[in-house]
């Protein structure tokens, strides 16, 4: 005893020991954060940046949508491809968001944890001082709704998830179980509640707490309602509500009109222009902004990026690469202009030697088809047919006879000599345009019916569903009851097209053996002597298994916390 | 500046006088009276020791007439790994591993150690070295602390004597080759081969077949040219020259050692002497002077002083060019040396600054210089006056190191030669571009890296004799300070130890130690350990009841715990701040505004504070045996465990992704590790003929016990329960016989394969191969698990003969060396053994697979195709020499005590299983052969 004991007085007692806590390194610890409002303001960077948007994110071009009957891959071997060709599994999981989501739901609650409630008392003198403690007073708020939003993201694709609201350490971490779906649905509907009424609801009128710029990119009050009342219908869709219950249809109804007579209020409505909704300015522009509820502003460099452009320019065209080509299952859902139904139905109209003439002129804003002058400075029309300009053998070129055209901004050249190689693009999250179909929706699903209403729903769903229909110059749904279901369905399809919802809606309705098995893609062809046109359908199968629903958890997820359970069927 | 030393030293020994012993060829580092430091203030004889400590005297560590003590040592030792690194004169060093890879994240050196105080040896020349002794267990090791964990290296200089002087002097002229030269094959068959394997990938031939031909003809030897590049660059033969002078001796209160070395070297390179005024030789050339003195100020109090200077110039050619990566990469037919036109030849492939010629020869120089001082000063007062046996000490040390560069590099400008010949045309057409451009030499100099210790030490030591005990106790205080250029690598040290080492009649030993740590890596709340080590000894032919005389047998058992200051590692990377949560800011932006920008950019999470703690720690077993059976017959047994825990290791195996930032570093690494070292001496005279044979064997293996591996998902892919650094790869089974035999098989991922391709055995029974494939294959290429020698000694009226040879086993090579093995991918050369032993359909049998143009991922991942045994016994050194006899010395030149005429063979002879290389040196470095000749003189 006596040894140790000297020892230890001896090296307390020697005179070197305070070099024993010197160090050369910087320490970013949390001491370093809190030293100005930028540091901390730099976590609302990193979780606005972890909002999703598909401009393309599959190894190198392909949208989630062609993974669904949107769209199809023009090039072989892409990561997509797994979604359907068996590939997919515990091991190649595609599970890019269970990571992401995950890192930012950890950001989140360690922000929330560790960066509430400061005073930056060394900056008081500062004369913006007051409007930056405005601005970072309100980070919960715009944190809390991003954490739902997270996890509304995971919901979708998991379905049942571990909720982790705190920071936890690794090993309390690996305990956890999934937590089921309803409770998760249920958090993101308290957490809504619980900030709608404090986070800002528009950040283009604080007052004197303004800051040079307007920082309209926040998520404001009509975000964190949009969210609730999409998440309602979520919750209500046959995938997560597999007892029927009605009156969820009813919650997600009330959420909707919740959400539309707020924003109605205040003065927000559906822009005028369907095409200017993905516009290079719809995120300034009052008069377009006023729809888009929440935007995820894609940025790469102040003047822009083109990288929808540069993934889904028709092949042929100077940097085009193909990418994701809308099917003709997409096609077929556009009713015709006149008659205002269905191309199959009886006295359309449709002339299948004419076959995008007198259509739903969404059509022709979303796809671009063969003789379309695409992109908008090209001269000479598209030429999609076999054998074309833009078309097969050439290697990428499309393989269901179309291009996209929504998204892409027309004006954008990727050639070398272009005039305009970039633009501003915002991925649209939530507008009011799908609001109202989420309204018709939960409406149609609760009251039975496309035009009954009630003290509670006094707007029917028809009404609601033909708000789009009206900007698009279309004539109203027609339609009885037994059939509004599909024709609702359509419209949304058609309305909300490469807005990232058709791989998402199919499932929560779990209609995917109708929709997902059979894509139809459209071979042209051209007689070389009359210059006639041929038109072919052609239908490719790809494989549905139910498990698809929802996605499996990465293998090794499940190796290290064996308390989770791999998602049924997986 | 050569010139000048050569003509001073043997002036300087011309200077001189006095008496010292023969050289012989016999060693007896195994002798009951080997004295044994451990780092204290006194050595014991073996006999009362109980640590495991192997010594390497001065007979055995000057036989390779190397550079520095490193060099010269390989081989010798029991215990030590040393492990001989490939590379110029100037830049080869060797690793040393004591008891093999004991821990994770390749903290596995052990530590160096000169006159007591952490130093780099490679300063150290071998003549200024009196012993080298190699520490091995817990107590051995238990007084360095922190840095000892991995085993201590310990060089102890030579000092002076009372009352005597001598001065010697030596010579070695050493004859460099070049171990294995590296043959590539011909332009001709170059063609061959590049159209081969692109007609394997399905591509069109390079060459037609008169450009073919003119390859063969050397028709048009500036379009078509055929450059035997390692001919052109170097020669067969380098050349080193050592001069030394040692004054060593004192008089009655006075000991003094001095040493003047000079060492020079020059390369390979074979036309170095192409521009007025300066060589681009690889050259080396080293001074060292070095002075011990060991001061008797009063009858109590002696004072010591040590002080190394060593300056170091290498000289290389310009831009600092790797040539054997060079030739080891551009083809005989890639480009003439020079274009017809008379400048540098370069290709749009390879480029001019790839023309190793012209980096050779046209490029000027580059200059290093390395300046080391290693200073010391220590008193020791005897205090009997107040208390019998004490003493206190106190010791300061100063080390300096610094390098600085002087870059006389040019630029060249290179000609491009592009021909053509269609089919069918008379002759040939070319375009010629210039590019890059003549530059002047440059003038820049600068400092690469410095760095400075200084270590001071203090204590009390008891040592007294109280009846039959024998006690021996001391409290001793260390401070050290390290600092090297950069940031994140300042290190401050302290330590307080104890120990206490009592014997009983020579019979029974104990040693204790305490040692209680600090270090600046540590954590805050954590900077402190103690470590507690214990050994045992029993003399059992000091026992009253032992009577068989001559016969010597001693038990040894010592038992620590140790802890180290590593701290966690990412990669390379020590992360000092482990013990905080980190925070990452860049300049991202999301675009807030409505003028699309942003206030500020992005913070993150970073790396998640570790939690616990802890220390990486060694708990260590070793048993021994020592035992002479018969006068001249030493054996040395020792075995050992050891438990290597709280090793740093990254937990992102463990946590599941919901933890969502960079997993934490954590204690959890375990390693354990097992060996066996067994050594024997056998020491003969008869009348004049003295005869020696001895060796040392050593068996070192570990076992990953835990490492927070991710849990894989199959067991073939596990790396914990396999050794550290185990090799993993696919198990190749052969190579595709047809497009059937594809067709037939499962599915490989890496790339689309052919016939000829490898073909990998399907581990994990999923029907694909790919990543999940890979399995433990061979041992490590890092450090063998057997490692032994021999040694042989004869002496016969001066005449003598000393060989020693050192081998190693279980220990792997994967032939991954471009060009040599890898052939043509990637823009690359191709020996001649890769094209003898290439897949044909008509050589199915072949050794490596197809021939491919530009790259096959499918055949050049790590497989049992390219695993050999890298087991090797090597000649290290033969010497035969002659001592002239001193009775005629003194008769006939008066002043000379002693003569020793020698011939040395270093490394001659390798039997290794590596093709075409020496299996020390499969890639591009290499490796020499060396002839020695020198003398030694007495005054």
């Amino acid at each position: 005893m006596f040894v140790p004991a000297l020892l230890g007085v001896m090296a307390t007692m020697s005179s070197c020991q305070d070099k024993l806590e010197y160090n050369e390194y910087a320490v970013y610890d949390r001491d370093y954060i809190t030293l100005n409002f930028g540091n901390v303001g730099g976590f609302m960077t990193d979780l606005y940046n972890a909002v999703d948007y598909d401009f393309g994110n599959y190894s190198g071009g392909a949208m989630r949508g062609s993974a669904s009957d949107e769209s199809q891959y023009s090039r072989i071997g892409n990561a997509i491809d797994a979604f359907y060709n068996g590939a997919w599994s515990p091991t190649n999981p595609k599970a890019n968001e269970w990571y992401g989501l995950y890192k930012s739901i950890s950001t989140a609650n360690h922000f929330l944890d560790q960066f509430q409630g400061l005073k930056f008392e060394e900056l008081v003198l500062n004369s913006d001082y007051g409007a930056q403690l405005h601005r970072y007073q309100n980070y919960p708020y715009e944190v809390r709704f991003l954490r739902a939003y997270y996890y509304f993201m995971l919901v979708r694709q998991y379905g049942d998830v571990p909720l982790v609201t705190r920071p936890m350490s690794g090993s309390e971490l690996n305990q956890l179980k999934r937590n089921p779906s309803d409770e998760v649905f249920q958090y993101i509907f308290d957490e809504c509640d619980a900030i709608k009424d404090s986070i800002i609801a528009d950040y283009a009128d604080l007052g004197s707490f303004a800051l040079g710029q307007d920082e309209t990119g926040r998520a404001d009050r009509y975000a964190v309602l949009a969210l609730k009342a999409r998440a309602a219908l979520y919750w209500a869709s046959p995938l997560f509500n597999p007892s029927g219950d009605k009156e969820r249809y009813r919650t997600a109804a009330l959420y909707s009109k919740e959400l539309i007579d707020a924003a109605t209020a205040a003065g927000k409505g559906l822009t005028a222009a369907y095409q200017n909704l993905w516009a290079d300015n719809n995120f300034s522009k009052a008069s377009i902004a006023k729809e888009i509820l929440f935007g995820r502003r894609y940025y790469k460099a102040p003047g822009g990026d083109n990288l929808v452009e540069s993934n889904n320019y028709p092949v042929g065209i100077e940097g085009g690469r193909g990418g994701n080509c809308p099917t003709q299952n997409l096609v077929d859902a556009y009713d015709m202009k006149t008659t205002g139904i269905g191309i199959f139905e009886e006295g359309s109209g449709y002339d299948p030697a004419k076959p995008y003439t007198n259509r739903d002129p969404r059509l022709a804003l979303t796809v671009a088809c063969n003789g379309d002058k695409w992109p908008t400075y090209q001269t000479d029309p598209l030429e999609t047919f076999e054998g074309g300009a833009h078309g097969q053998p050439l290697a990428g070129a499309t393989t269901t006879g179309y291009y996209l055209r929504k998204l892409c901004n027309g004006g954008i050249s990727l050639a070398s000599n272009g005039r305009v190689k970039e633009a501003r693009h915002t991925w649209l999250v939530f507008r009011l345009g799908e609001v109202y179909l989420n309204y018709a929706e939960a409406v149609f699903k609760y009251l039975g019916s496309a035009d009954q209403t009630s003290a509670e729903f006094t707007m029917s769903a028809r009404e609601a569903a033909n708000m789009t229909r009206k900007r698009a110059k279309m004539p109203d749904l027609k339609g009885t009851d037994a059939d509004f279901w599909e024709r609702l369905q359509k419209e949304r399809m058609v309305e909300l097209a490469f807005e990232g919802h058709r791989f998402w809606d199919v499932r929560r309705w779990k209609e995917a053996d109708k929709f997902f098995k059979n894509i139809i893609s459209m071979q042209i062809t051209k007689d070389p002597e009359t210059g006639a046109l041929t038109y072919t359908r052609k239908t490719t199968v790809r494989e549905w298994n139910d498990k698809m629903y929802l996605f499996p958890l990465p293998q090794s997820e499940i190796a290290k916390n064996p308390n989770l359970t791999q998602t049924p069927g997986w | 500046m050569n010139k000048k030393y050569i003509t001073v030293m043997p002036l300087l020994a011309a200077m001189s006088l006095a008496a010292a012993n023969p050289a012989d060829s016999v060693v007896s580092g195994l002798s009951p009276q080997q004295r044994i430091d451990i780092g204290g203030d006194r050595t014991f004889d073996r006999e009362h020791t109980t640590g495991a400590v192997s010594v390497i005297t001065a007979n055995q560590l000057n036989r390779r007439s190397a550079k520095n003590i490193g060099n010269s040592i390989i081989g010798e030792g029991s215990g030590l790994t040393s492990l001989q690194n490939p590379g110029t004169y100037a830049s080869q060093n060797p690793t040393f591993y004591v008891r093999g890879l004991q821990t994770l994240n390749g903290n596995t050196a052990p530590l160096c150690v000169v006159d007591g105080i952490e130093r780099d040896i490679t300063f150290i020349s071998p003549e200024e070295v009196e012993s080298v002794s190699i520490l091995k267990d817990a107590v051995a090791t238990a007084l360095y602390g922190h840095k000892g964990v991995n085993g201590v290296v310990l060089v102890t200089t030579k000092r002076g004597k009372y009352n005597s002087r001598s001065i010697t002097f030596s010579y070695d002229h050493v004859f460099n080759n070049l171990a294995y030269r590296p043959k590539f094959v011909d332009g001709y068959t170059y063609g061959l081969a590049i159209n081969e394997a692109r007609a394997n990938d399905g591509l069109g031939a390079r060459y037609n077949a008169q450009e073919l031909n003119a390859l063969k003809t050397g028709q048009y030897p500036y379009l078509y040219p055929n450059v035997n590049w390692v001919d052109e660059v170097f020669d067969n033969h380098g050349a080193g020259n050592k001069y030394n002078v040692q004054f060593r001796g004192g008089t009655e209160r006075f000991r003094y050692y001095t040493m003047l070395d000079l060492v020079t070297d020059n390369g390979f390179i074979k036309r170095p002497n192409q521009n007025e005024g300066y060589s681009t030789q690889d050259k080396f050339s080293r001074g060292n002077m070095r002075m011990n003195l060991d001061i008797d100020l009063t009858p109590t109090t002696l004072v010591k002083v040590n002080i190394l200077g060593s300056i170091a110039e290498t000289n290389m050619p310009g831009n600092q060019a790797n040539l054997w990566d060079m030739v080891f990469t551009v083809p005989s037919a890639a480009f003439p040396i020079k274009s017809e036109t008379g400048y540098w030849a370069g290709s749009n492939t390879w480029a001019g600054t790839l023309n190793p010629v012209a980096q050779a020869e046209g490029a000027a120089y580059y200059k290093n210089h390395t300046r080391a001082m290693q200073t010391d000063l220590a008193i020791r007062q005897d205090l009997a006056a107040i208390l019998g046996g004490l003493s206190a000490n106190v010791r300061l040390a100063y080390d300096n190191v610094a390098n600085i560069y002087e870059d006389h590099s040019r630029g060249y400008q290179y000609s491009v030669v592009v021909p053509s010949w269609p089919e069918g045309q008379a002759d040939p057409k070319f375009t010629e571009t210039m590019m890059g451009s003549d530059t002047s030499m440059g003038s820049g100099s600068g400092t690469n890296w410095y760095n400075r210790r200084m270590f001071i030490d203090a204590g009390l030591n008891l040592d007294r004799k109280m009846g039959d005990f024998d006690v021996y106790s001391q409290l001793k205080w260390n401070y050290e300070y390290w600092d090297i250029e950069g940031v994140n690598n300042t290190i401050y040290r302290t330590a307080v130890n104890f120990w206490a080492h009592a014997g009983y009649k020579s019979r029974y030993l104990v040693d204790f130690m305490l040692t209680e740590n600090g270090s600046n890596r540590l954590a805050p709340g954590s900077k402190w350990t103690m470590s507690p080590t214990a050994g045992l000894a029993w003399v059992l032919s000091n026992e009253s009841f032992w009577n068989v005389p001559g016969c010597y047998l001693k038990l040894r058992a010592t038992a620590g715990r140790q802890y180290t200051d590593n701290i966690p590692m990412d990669g390379k990377n020590p992360i000092w701040t482990y013990y905080a949560q980190q925070y990452v800011t860049s300049g991202g932006v999301y675009p807030f505004n409505s003028g699309w920008g942003s206030d500020f950019g992005v913070t993150s999470l970073g790396r998640m504070a570790s939690e616990r703690l802890g220390h990486e720690y060694a708990d260590k077993l070793n048993v021994g045996i020592d035992f002479n059976p018969v006068p001249g017959l030493e054996l040395t047994v020792d075995a050992y465990k050891q438990r290597r825990a709280g090793i740093w290791v990254n937990t992102a195996g463990k946590y599941s992704a919901l933890l969502g930032m960079d997993a934490p570093y954590e204690n959890d690494g375990i390693v354990d590790s097992k060996g066996l070292e067994v050594s024997a001496d056998y020491n003969k005279t008869c009348g004049d003929f003295t005869f020696s044979l001895g060796g040392n064997f050593s068996y070192n293996t570990n076992k990953i016990v835990c490492m927070d591996e991710e849990p894989r998902q199959y067991p073939n892919l596990e790396a914990t329960g396999h050794r550290v650094d185990q090799i993993f790869g696919l198990e190749a089974i052969g190579f595709f016989k047809d497009e059937a035999d594809i067709e037939a098989s499962p599915r490989q991922t890496f790339s689309t394969v052919r016939p000829g391709d490898i073909k990998y055995r399907d581990i994990n029974g999923d029907n694909v191969i790919d990543e999940n494939d890979r399995t433990a294959i061979g041992y490590t290429t890092t450090c063998p698990e057997i490692y032994y020698n021999l040694r042989l000694g004869a002496e016969y009226k001066g005449f003598g003969i000393y060989a020693m040879a050192q081998g190693t086993g279980s220990y792997s090579a994967i032939l991954n060396t471009k060009s040599m093995y890898w052939p043509l991918v990637s823009n690359t050369n191709i020996s001649q053994y890769a094209y003898d032993n290439r897949w044909t359909p008509e050589n199915q049998d072949a050794l490596f697979p197809r021939l491919s143009s530009e790259s096959n991922p499918n055949n050049y991942q790590t497989s049992t195709l390219w695993l050999r045994d890298r087991g090797f016994l090597k000649l290290r050194n033969i010497e035969v020499y002659y001592n002239v006899p001193s009775a005629w010395l003194r008769s006939n030149l008066k002043v000379v005590n002693n003569a020793k005429l020698y011939v040395r063979g270093i490394d001659l002879l390798c039997n290794g299983k590596v093709p075409e290389n020496d299996p020390e040196a499969y890639g591009v470095a290499r490796l020499n052969k060396s002839v020695a000749m020198g003398l030694n003189v007495t005054f």
